[in-house]
């Protein structure tokens, strides 16, 4: 598998395969299995995979070793490294899936590994709606805007959920070898979008869509970061902070209840209804 | 700062929520009852999931079985050192070291264990409801080799446990293993509650009178915790069961489980339940001393 060089949604940011990523960094605070984080850098050191740097929300630095399995190189830099860089840059890095309806209104799904975000994106686009990114989506605050930026055009699916929608995963790449979920590629958008809504993903029995205010929007953008441990670390609180602060401005945001509970063609529906 | 770990071990449906919400009402001298759904979370159930994606430099849902397992043990250190007091762990798995070797919960992070078992009669009917199964199909898990979901199509939610037989499960903790064990059976502390709390307490290091542990058996009556799930929901319920709290009743197999699947059980668990003087006829003798 070809490894990428240039990170997805960070135009200019590089990735870097090189011998010199330090062992381990001064003055930094442990901030996860294998992850240490100072302002300007962290590091992550993967047991038989290598290390990882990222640098000043602009490079990632990587040190592999002999027989390092791609896939999983390739996810460590599509999440924490990508997640790094975008909060070095004092922007937010949503655990979501970000999708366009068709009248142009720019959703991020976000919540939990395994409530379903990738599988209620995907049943939206069976509807015709497109896909922004999906796993960790950027968001940035400029100009009084706040918007989410294209991911690489696939979506992590389970052949589940595949089997599900009606998804053909003929001539997909697997995530895994040993594993049956694949990077399936949708129909997309490739610009920078003026987010409009984010809707958080909720296990609770009924499906139902409750709007959220004051300061429970912040927690709610907080709750959705991805690794959000790494924020403080890297010094860029307050940044983080104004750029939610922005988000919260610009966008509605909403619980969905009923995620994994209730069948996903409901959960689909209802948010359609609530951005018409 | 840090935390240590106290866990509440056991084959499902053997007096688990009970025995942790006693303990969280002796531990946070609580006035009013504790709410099932207010008990420590974050180590069981989905907030585990959630524990080890915010910490663990890959997802769980992109990471192979053995791989989740291999992390574990860093992800409960790690949750251990920012924690403080003690933290009540409910626990299914079999006592077992991950493929690295490791010990699942770091014996240096583990205060004490509470091992809880109940006749595999009980068991059995209770955990076919759990399941929303068969009682011949909840039968044949408990004298398999594992269960743990095939990871193949989905991760399974939350995340892979290696339950065990019933057998092995009863073994695992009763074995040569690095943590301070106390048992109990099911039947004994239903029998008489309040001094098989104290005793069990007492055993984890919560320093209380048997007038507190009363207070809070009162406080988790078995009708107590069926209304509030009646009311509000519990979300440790699987989405398939019916309800968390069915019965509670020593006995409960009687009229349910066949003269096949009680002689099944009993030819599967023969040994384990001798050891624990659970009787082929579903009635329970006294426990020999010492066990576990």
């Amino acid at each position: 598998m070809e490894l990428p060089n240039q990170v997805p949604s960070i135009p200019g940011a590089l990735i870097r395969f090189t011998e010199n990523v330090p062992t381990k960094l001064s003055d930094s605070v442990r901030v996860g299995v294998g992850v240490e984080a100072k302002p300007g850098m962290l590091l992550l050191t993967m047991p038989r995979i290598g290390r990882f740097v990222a640098l000043q929300g602009q490079s990632v630095d990587v040190q592999l070793r002999s027989g390092a399995e791609p896939e999983l190189v390739r996810l460590i830099l599509a999440g924490t490294m990508r997640a790094a860089l975008i909060h070095q840059r004092g922007e937010l890095a949503l655990e979501a899936t970000a999708v366009v309806a068709p009248s142009g209104a720019c959703v991020a799904l976000c919540g939990h590994s395994g409530l379903g975000k990738s599988t209620l994106a995907a049943a939206l686009v069976r509807l015709g709606w497109k896909l922004l990114s999906d796993g960790v989506v950027r968001v940035t605050y400029e100009g009084g805007v706040a918007r989410a930026w294209p991911g690489d055009g696939t979506m992590k699916l389970w052949r589940n959920a595949c089997d599900l929608l009606g998804i053909s995963t003929t001539g997909c790449r697997l995530v895994r070898k040993q594993i049956e979920k694949f990077y399936v590629p949708m129909p997309g958008v490739e610009t920078p979008e003026a987010l409009t809504a984010v809707i958080r993903l909720s296990p609770e029995a009924a499906c139902r869509l409750v709007s959220v205010d004051g300061d429970n929007r912040l927690l709610l953008l907080s709750d959705s970061t991805y690794r959000v441990a790494q924020v403080e670390a890297l010094g860029m609180t307050n940044s983080c902070l104004r750029t939610a602060q922005g988000v919260a401005k610009q966008t509605t945001i909403s619980i969905l209840e009923g995620a994994r509970k209730c069948d996903v063609s409901e959960l689909a529906a209802s948010i359609g209804k609530a951005v018409a | 700062m840090t935390s240590k770990f106290c866990l509440v071990a056991s084959y499902p449906k053997s007096g688990n929520t009970w025995t942790r919400l006693v303990f969280e009402n002796l531990a946070r001298g609580s006035v009013t009852p504790i709410s099932i759904n207010n008990m420590t979370g974050g180590v069981h159930g989905f907030g585990r999931r959630i524990l080890f994606d915010a910490l663990a430099p890959v997802n769980a849902s992109d990471l192979l079985e053995s791989e989740i397992e291999s992390f574990l043990p860093a992800v409960f250190r790690h949750f251990a050192e920012q924690g403080t007091g003690q933290i009540f762990v409910k626990v299914h798995d079999c006592a077992h070291r991950s493929a690295m070797g490791e010990w699942l919960y770091p014996p240096d992070c583990v205060n004490a264990v509470a091992y809880l078992v109940r006749h595999p009669f009980d068991v059995a009917v209770s955990f076919a409801h759990h399941l929303s199964m068969t009682l011949e199909e909840t039968v044949q898990i408990m004298g398999g080799a594992d269960l743990v979901s095939s990871q193949i199509r989905a991760l399974p939610l939350p995340l892979p446990q290696h339950l065990g037989s019933w057998s092995e499960n009863v073994r695992s903790w009763l074995g040569s293993i690095p943590y301070r064990v106390t048992l109990a059976r099911y039947e004994d502390i239903h029998a008489d509650p309040v001094p098989a709390f104290h005793r069990l307490a007492r055993s984890i290091g919560l320093q209380v009178t048997p007038t507190e542990v009363e207070t809070a058996v009162e406080a988790t009556r078995f009708d107590r915790l069926q209304k509030e799930e009646a009311v509000a929901g519990f979300r440790e319920k699987p989405p398939s069961s019916p309800s968390f709290f069915r019965s509670g009743q020593p006995g409960s197999w009687e009229g349910k489980l066949d003269d096949a699947l009680r002689a099944r059980l009993f030819g599967d668990h023969a040994a384990m339940m001798e050891r624990l003087s659970y009787r082929a006829d579903g009635t329970v003798g006294p426990l020999p001393q010492p066990c576990g």
